[in-house]
């Protein structure tokens, strides 16, 4: 497998051989701590269902780990590892972040991780110690309720130290188990400032191919809504594979510029973008392949690869996005407070509107109208329904039924993009989404106000 | 909460983000346990809430558990974590507050409505911490910024 993380050996090594002792002592205690509080009854049921919870974890961890560990490679084990130990400790952690007194079965599983910490240290920890230290502080600090209770056998000042201690050895083992493979076997992405010295420089010609591909592929993501600093990625790759000295790229969610430089050569273009969809297996598809390009990849090869993925068609059948849209609204109802015809109606006027959106996506349409038109539709249909068969929560299956146009992916891309400091694609993504959700309340008003319903 | 209600919230959110999953074009291969880490998520969200810790503190845990386990996964069936994280939150995308707050802003209830707006803000803002501090405990490319070309 092609990880680019993770690779102190060594530490991996000597986790590995003293595995089988300090896993078992670790879910011992555990186990110790649940039954102890089992006998005591010293918790309300919440309470003991999430140490039971942790206890399982830690014991479905050990036991796939110790069968498990000559099959799978060390960085594999110790990834699931680190991560069963967080869950964990998270659901350990919970009575304690929501205010409830603590016990001493925090020890039960403070002691284990410690012996993990001295016999597998890991080297890079100290930023992730930091980070951690000052957010839990935080939420430490400006909690409402400070942990006032008195029948704890700890000091709460001293469960908080030692709830944050544990946090940070968790962390510690995380950041310990991702260190950057050193010998890495795909390309890795230049940085801008150093020009690879592949030792030959591209014609005017094989620049402007090469700098084509390179924008069909940021194209391609970009349309199927991959985030900017993936794409960027994925064209760093897609240049560095066809030979060009360096690349730089501006992306906005509507047009890439992207420059190539080799030798004393460069060239420009420019590539506008109006599509604007979702296709997650498309975005699989050309990381995947980018992750796995070799240098001095033939050109003809990408663009070839390029052109079958444009015309592939859609994964799923009409029937599977109607029926997915259908079930997820009906679903959404449920959260809402709506019953079982809270359901139907909301699920029903989701499907059919999801109908009418694959066609009107197939004609091409400005999304924003489109957004519009499916949200009446589907308050419409689910209004009719909801007058036939007077439902207990009409309410709930009306908001229910349009929530299938959320645009969930502009929206956390976006503030994924804003927390790269990818300003502009932040905020015209986050405006893209802030206009289809005016679109949904315009489709939605729309019908509400020519039908007389009050939703308030 | 009641072991029936966790049940019914996990079903509803291994539904939710199936469906979505399937709006979203993700590949079949990893249909299955993007719908289990969103249920997952969506439970987790949903027993903190339950449990007296603020909606925005239990989202923030809720999509970091997502972000860890779609790490875990992405890495398993060799496909980008993005399909397993932003497939996994979208249960808990605040979509009812956002188009309410248009809502009540067309009511000209305005204080209704900014309330409404800032849940969106702070809800959508501990989605993506969640995921960004996920990324942030599991890449060290994610804590650096690029150098600029120097010429």
């Amino acid at each position: 497998m092609d990880l680019n993380l993770n690779s102190d050996k060594s530490n991996q090594d000597r986790f590995l051989k003293s595995f089988p002792v300090t896993g078992f002592i670790d879910a011992l205690l555990l186990v110790l701590a649940w039954a102890y509080l089992r006998i005591t009854h010293s918790f309300t049921d919440q309470k003991d269902a999430f140490v039971l919870i942790a206890t399982i974890i830690s014991l479905f961890a050990y036991l796939c780990l110790l069968f498990a560990r000559n099959k799978w490679s060390s960085d594999i084990v110790f990834t699931f590892y680190a991560i069963a130990l967080s869950l964990r400790s998270l659901f350990l952690c919970l009575p304690i972040a929501t205010n409830q007194p603590i016990n001493i079965w925090l020890f039960s599983f403070f002691i284990p991780i410690i012996l993990l910490q001295l016999i597998a240290p890991p080297k890079k920890a100290i930023i992730g110690y930091v980070f951690i230290a000052i957010i839990l502080c935080c939420l430490i600090l400006f909690h409402p309720a400070p942990l006032t209770a008195v029948h704890t056998l700890l000091k709460p000042q001293i469960a908080q130290m030692v709830y944050v201690f544990t946090l940070l050895t968790q962390a510690g083992v995380f950041l310990g188990a991702y260190v950057p493979d050193p010998n890495p076997t795909f390309i890795r992405i230049p940085l801008s400032s150093q020009a690879t010295d592949s030792g030959k420089t591209l014609t005017s010609g094989e620049m402007a191919l090469a700098l084509g591909l390179t924008m069909r592929v940021g194209r391609m993501m970009l349309e199927s809504g991959a985030a900017s600093f993936r794409t960027e990625q994925a064209m760093q790759r897609v240049a560095a594979a066809l030979g060009v000295g360096r690349m730089e790229t501006y992306l906005t969610p509507n047009g890439i510029v992207g420059s190539a430089y080799s030798g004393t050569e460069h060239r420009t273009q420019v590539a506008r973008i109006s599509r604007l969809s979702v296709a997650m297996n498309r975005v699989t598809a050309l990381e995947n392949y980018t992750h796995h390009l070799t240098p001095d990849t033939n050109p003809e090869e990408i663009r070839r690869f390029l052109s079958e993925l444009e015309e592939e068609g859609s994964p799923y059948s009409k029937t599977a996005y109607i029926l997915a849209a259908g079930t997820a609204c009906g679903a959404l109802a449920v959260v809402l407070g709506g019953g079982i015809w809270d359901i139907v109606a909301a699920g029903v006027g989701a499907g059919t509107s999801q109908m009418m959106r694959i066609k009107l996506t197939q004609m091409r349409m400005n999304p924003f109208l489109l957004t519009t038109l499916c949200a009446a539709l589907a308050t419409a249909v689910c209004l009719f329904l909801i007058t036939l068969i007077h439902p207990v929560h009409p309410k709930a299956a009306i908001a229910a039924s349009v929530l299938f146009l959320v645009p969930g992916v502009p929206l956390v891309t976006s503030i994924v993009d804003l927390s790269r400091l990818d300003i502009l694609p932040g905020v015209n993504r986050g405006m893209l989404a802030l206009m289809l959700f005016i679109g949904i309340a315009l489709g939605m008003l729309v019908i509400l106000g020519l039908t007389g319903y009050n939703l308030f | 909460m009641q072991i029936a209600d966790a049940i019914i919230l996990w079903l509803v959110g291994f539904i939710v983000t199936r469906g979505f999953a399937v709006l979203f074009n993700v590949p079949k291969k990893a249909l299955m346990s993007v719908s289990v880490i969103g249920a997952f998520g969506l439970l987790l969200r949903g027993v903190m809430k339950a449990d007296g810790v603020s909606l925005e503190l239990a989202t923030l845990c809720g999509s970091l558990f997502i972000g860890l386990a779609g790490f875990w996964q992405a890495r398993r069936i060799n496909t980008p974590r993005l399909v397993f994280t932003i497939t996994g939150i979208i249960a808990m995308v605040p979509g009812v507050p956002a188009y309410e707050m248009l809502l009540y802003f067309r009511n000209y209830d305005v204080l209704q409505g900014m309330q409404s707006g800032f849940k969106v803000a702070l809800i959508t803002g501990a989605i993506a911490g969640g995921l960004s501090l996920a990324r942030a405990l599991t890449e060290l490319e994610w804590r650096t910024v690029e150098e600029d070309a120097k010429d």
